[in-house]
């Protein structure tokens, strides 16, 4: 018997096995599981079709194992979850059984199906027989591909140099391997260095991340560039290039032993940005007396001229001193690392609630942030610890705490921040602790204390005589002569209003991204959440991870959380990253693309200097030989396909979404009713993910859509839009990463750029040939925007009916003579089209 | 403040209009984000003056089915129409304008304070709700403004029939006449 491995999947005809998944009731509750199976083993090529209670188990991945020995199937079809939950399982699973795992497909019955639409349990069940139809023609056309290994940087770059950075820098140091820390400020420490004590032991903060600070920066595998930033990234998993910005700071690090003498010196005074400006410091400063490095730094915007000619007393002290650390020529520098995986971990910044009038942030001098609170309790502090109202000077006799400002608002922002109610409490126990005579009272709607120690923590707070009222007070009022604030709102357990005045109020603001995140978001090519924090790639499953293999989030930068969850997140990115570096090789899905050089027209006609590949090419993947067909380079082709919708000559493929394999999809979809059917194209990082979460969050959409996911929205060819609208289709949906006037989110940087000028032409085209401009339409969904995607397709659904079956399909055949001439070229190069209107090829040539 | 100004047989009247109104708004469904933070009543200048008009209780109490207490009392009569509430509400409950809503079903069947009756007579006759008397002339030439322009009962009525005023106070005359509206 000849190798199994060389036999199977060859050029011989397909025998596939298709297996449909119930996944409990998850899908056998509403879809029927052993019909779909009885239909499925009538397709064309089937040879075996079962359905079983869960085929991800292990029992499951058995039987088609079984079946592939017993049965002699070259091709497999799963029926069960999104392919983003088990595709790697089951690609294993056909492997171990000696098949080639390209030779794999899997029918999205559940998300897309059985999850969102049980309200129509009639047209779901033709969605999941369509959905099946479609993923056996497609699997029938795969070609065997061989896994890319590409071998491994062992070193990191962490962006970021919080409590989360330090963590996950110094896990991974001990691991052996060599760290790159960026940070942007002039020392690392990040917002904890600015907390006065932590909850819920009232650890002092500075003390306990101190030692941290210092070890990070002594270990001889970590390399730390502070006052620096990341400025590009290149490259992928295992091999990213980055380039790090160093901005210049005119000290020499190495050379100061921080003695102070250039800031006694120092003529200039400007409010200091780690005391929240609450605070002074000179233009040549340390942040913070724990700051590492130890070094000043000198603030090229506030100094007077940066020369001796201007006033260089700074330099003449440092001198004096015999330090000499001074160097005014200091200019700033690019420098390029390699690393092979990357952390970001750049934490949060408060919302400016100077917007929110009705507490008079900013105009009423006495209201201030709980930030602000911290650096005024904080021994190290601009009062040394003293809390004094910032009107008069004054310790406050009567303080109020504000909590939600802004937070769990729709206007404002709609999550919960989570840790304002145990910073709130902590700060409220601090002030009772230092003056015991305060009286302090908490205006909150709900107090979250769902941590280890944290309940206790709020009832010691109310057994010290900390008052605690249920309700948001409406606005505050100033006294214009005392400067004290009047409380407005109402006190919800006794069903009263309050009218309360205060020495001094604090706001606890939302957490929001830090800023310059969405700079960042582009520069790593990771998308962002709706409220701008780096998005994880599975909300469950994969909290760490970035959509980007080799890039992962831990800290603030993922969402606010306070300091524990933030250092076992960051050791958990540590870990996830170590996976990547402790392997020496990695392996890249095949799924690049291919210029043939038969059909390239600069291989036909050299004359020609066609580049319109390469120009469309986010990675510079593709290169232009003079007088030869130009060359994808495997190494650099992330497998976005934006090169194969481009090419005008048809000479690209993209392995495992081939045209040819995209089409049998769309024949296969619109066999039957096409004009009540909506066919929508997916990207697979954006709006397929948000097509999913659509299901898992289980919003109820019409199950009219049958859904293709192509890597990008880049991918998506005129011609296919075309062939949807030949076949008859009601409705075809382009859809992608989100683009908007801040930027693109696309996982390959700019594929929804191309795809959206190309949608715009094709619409054009389409619209002028005759098309009711809705039946197309273009909508960037993000992965996180499953609500998004159910209230698209409730939209479009709710167009088609009003259009009306006969309106379409009489629009459909005033449109055909021009789409068949537009899918001329594609009919005769694609087999499947042939196959399935062979009998009308007279017209193509006519036409 | 809270005597009852309505029977229980209207309530029962009221019951369809009222579930119209929780359907329209979509009531149930917004009221079921309502967190009860307090902000649109402490937000309210009635409420501070009169804790019995709570906006926010009367929210809750139209998706819950439980409106027959406040509807049955003049409190529902004393919004001031600042839309404070609506402006600050954290969840985006239209809660004034929601409250107008409750006020039109009821004015539709009759049910509105005699106070505010009084007004809408005096608008229709005489075109402004204050009494007036010379002294208002002569307020207004001391400020340098002219005469009060003279009421076009004409005009007016097509206004007031649009709005069907006489037809609230009719149905009021005729339930407390004994008459059904």
């Amino acid at each position: 018997m000849p190798d199994p491995k060389e036999e199977k999947g060859g050029e011989e005809e397909p025998r596939i096995g298709v297996y449909v998944c119930h996944c409990g009731l998850n899908i056998a509750g509403v879809l029927d599981c052993g019909k779909l199976a009885e239909y499925a083993s009538k397709l064309p090529g089937v040879v075996v079709a079962r359905d079983y209670r869960y085929m991800c188990s292990d029992p499951g991945q058995a039987l088609i194992k079984k079946d592939i020995k017993e049965h002699n199937l070259n091709r497999v079809v799963v029926a069960a979850c999104s392919p983003k939950m088990h595709e790697p399982t089951f690609r294993r699973a056909v492997a171990d059984a000696g098949l080639n795992p390209f030779y794999f497909e899997m029918a999205n019955i559940r998300e897309h199906c059985s999850w969102c639409h049980s309200k129509w349990p009639e047209e779901a069940f033709e969605k999941a027989k369509d959905t099946i139809a479609a993923a056996v023609a497609k699997v029938g056309r795969n070609k065997p591909l061989e896994e890319i290994k590409v071998p491994v940087t062992k070193r990191v770059l962490i962006i970021g140099g919080g409590v989360a950075g330090i963590s996950a820098a110094l896990d991974l140091s001990d691991m052996g391997f060599e760290v790159i820390m960026v940070e942007r400020e002039p020392s690392i420490g990040g917002r904890m260095a600015q907390l006065d004590k932590t909850f819920p032991t009232l650890d002092c903060s500075i003390c306990i991340l101190g030692p941290l600070m210092v070890d990070v920066a002594r270990r001889p595998n970590v390399k730390l560039y502070t006052y620096s930033e990341v400025i590009k990234v290149d490259g992928y998993v295992g091999n990213f290039k980055v380039k790090i910005l160093k901005k210049p700071r005119y000290v020499d690090v190495d050379k100061c032993n921080a003695c102070g003498e250039c800031e006694k010196v120092c003529p200039v005074e400007v409010p200091n940005e780690f005391d929240e400006g609450l605070g002074w410091r000179k233009a040549i400063y340390i942040p913070f007396p724990q700051a590492v490095p130890a070094a000043y730094v000198l603030d090229e915007k506030n100094c007077l001229g940066l020369t001796p000619l201007v006033c260089g007393r700074c330099m003449d002290a440092c001198k004096a001193a015999g330090a000499d650390a001074i160097n005014y020529g200091d200019r700033p520098e690019i420098i390029e690392e390699e690393v092979g995986a990357i952390i970001v971990a750049t934490g949060y910044d408060l919302m400016d609630v100077s917007q929110i009038r009705e507490y008079g942030y900013g105009s009423y001098p006495n209201v201030v942030t709980a930030l602000e609170l911290e650096r005024l309790i904080n021994a190290a502090g601009p009062t040394e610890g003293h809390v004094i109202r910032p009107s008069d000077g004054k310790t406050p006799k009567k303080v109020a705490f504000i909590q939600c400002v802004g937070s769990r608002d729709l206007k404002w922002k709609d999550y919960c921040t989570g840790f304002c109610c145990m910073y709130t409490i902590k700060n409220a126990i601090l002030l009772k602790e230092h003056y015991p005579d305060m009286d302090i009272t908490v205006y909150y709607i709900d107090i979250r204390a769902a941590g280890k120690g944290y309940e206790e923590f709020y009832r010691r707070a109310r057994g010290q005589g900390i008052k605690f009222v249920r309700g948001k007070p409406a606005e505050i009022l100033e006294d214009p002569d005392t400067h004290n604030l009047i409380i407005v709102g109402e006190d919800l357990a006794l069903g009263r209003p309050i009218r309360e005045e205060y020495d001094m109020v604090v706001l606890s603001p939302p957490a929001v991204p830090r800023w310059g995140s969405d700079k960042l978001s582009q520069i790593l090519n990771i998308p962002v959440d709706r409220a701008g924090f780096f998005l994880e790639s599975h909300p469950k499953l994969k909290p760490i991870d970035t959509p980007t293999e080799g890039i992962y989030i831990c800290g603030a930068a993922h969402g606010p959380k306070d300091i524990p969850y933030s250092v076992a997140q960051a050791s958990g990115a540590a870990s996830r990253a170590a996976r990547i570096l402790s392997q020496d090789y990695v392996s890249i899905e095949p799924i690049i693309s291919y210029i043939l050089p038969d059909r390239c027209i600069r291989g036909i006609n050299p004359k020609i200097e066609c580049g319109a590949c390469a120009r469309v090419c986010p990675y510079n993947a593709i290169e232009l030989p003079p007088g030869q067909p130009a060359r994808v380079i495997p190494a650099k082709c992330h497998g976005c396909g934006t090169c194969v919708a481009e090419c005008p000559y048809d000479a690209i493929i993209q392995h495992h979404f081939t045209d040819e394999q995209i089409a049998s999809q769309i024949i296969e979809y619109l066999k039957e009713n096409p004009e009540e059917k909506i066919l929508a194209f997916t990207c697979n990082w954006c709006s397929y993910a948000g097509a999913d979460l659509a299901g898992t969050s289980r919003y109820e959409y019409p199950p009219n859509a049958r859904l293709i996911r192509v890597m990008c929205s880049g991918r998506i060819d005129r011609d296919l839009v075309y062939l949807a609208f030949r076949m008859g289709a009601g409705m075809v949906l382009v859809s992608g990463c989100r683009l908007t006037e801040f930027g693109s989110d696309c996982h390959y940087i700019s594929g929804n750029v191309q795809a959206k000028r190309r949608f715009e032409a094709y619409k054009r085209t389409l619209v002028r040939a005759g098309l009711t401009p809705s039946r197309l339409r273009l909508e960037w969904v993000s992965a996180a925007e499953g609500d998004k995607w159910a209230a698209i397709m409730t939209d479009m659904v709710k167009e088609l009916k009003k259009l009306g079956p006969e309106k379409i399909k009489a629009e459909n055949a005033k449109l055909r003579p021009f789409l068949d001439k537009m899918l001329r070229k594609a009919w005769q190069i694609q087999p499947v089209l042939r196959s399935f209107w062979g009998e009308k090829r007279e017209v193509v040539k006519r036409v | 403040m809270s005597e009852a100004v309505v029977e229980r047989k209207v309530l029962q009247e009221l019951e369809e209009d009222i579930q119209r109104l929780v359907e329209i708004y979509e009531l149930e469904r917004k009221a079921a984000f309502c967190y009860q933070c307090g902000t649109c009543s402490g937000s309210c200048p009635v409420f501070m003056a009169e804790p019995e008009y709570n906006p926010r209780k009367m929210i809750m109490s139209l998706a819950s089915g439980t409106w027959q207490s406040f509807i049955n009392s003049e409190v529902a009569w004393l919004c001031a129409m600042c839309h404070t509430c609506l402006e600050r509400c954290p969840q985006r409950i239209e809660v004034s304008e929601i409250l107008t809503e409750v006020r039109n079903i009821l004015a539709r069947r009759g049910i509105l304070p005699d106070i505010i009756a009084e007004k809408l007579r005096r608008v229709m006759e005489r075109g402004m709700s204050a009494p007036y008397s010379k002294l208002i002339d002569k307020r207004r030439a001391r400020y340098g403004l002219p005469p009060a322009p003279v009421f076009d009962a004409e005009a007016a009525k097509l206004v007031f029939d649009i709005f069907a005023v006489n037809h609230v106070l009719a149905a009021k005359k005729a339930r407390e006449g004994g008459g059904s509206p």
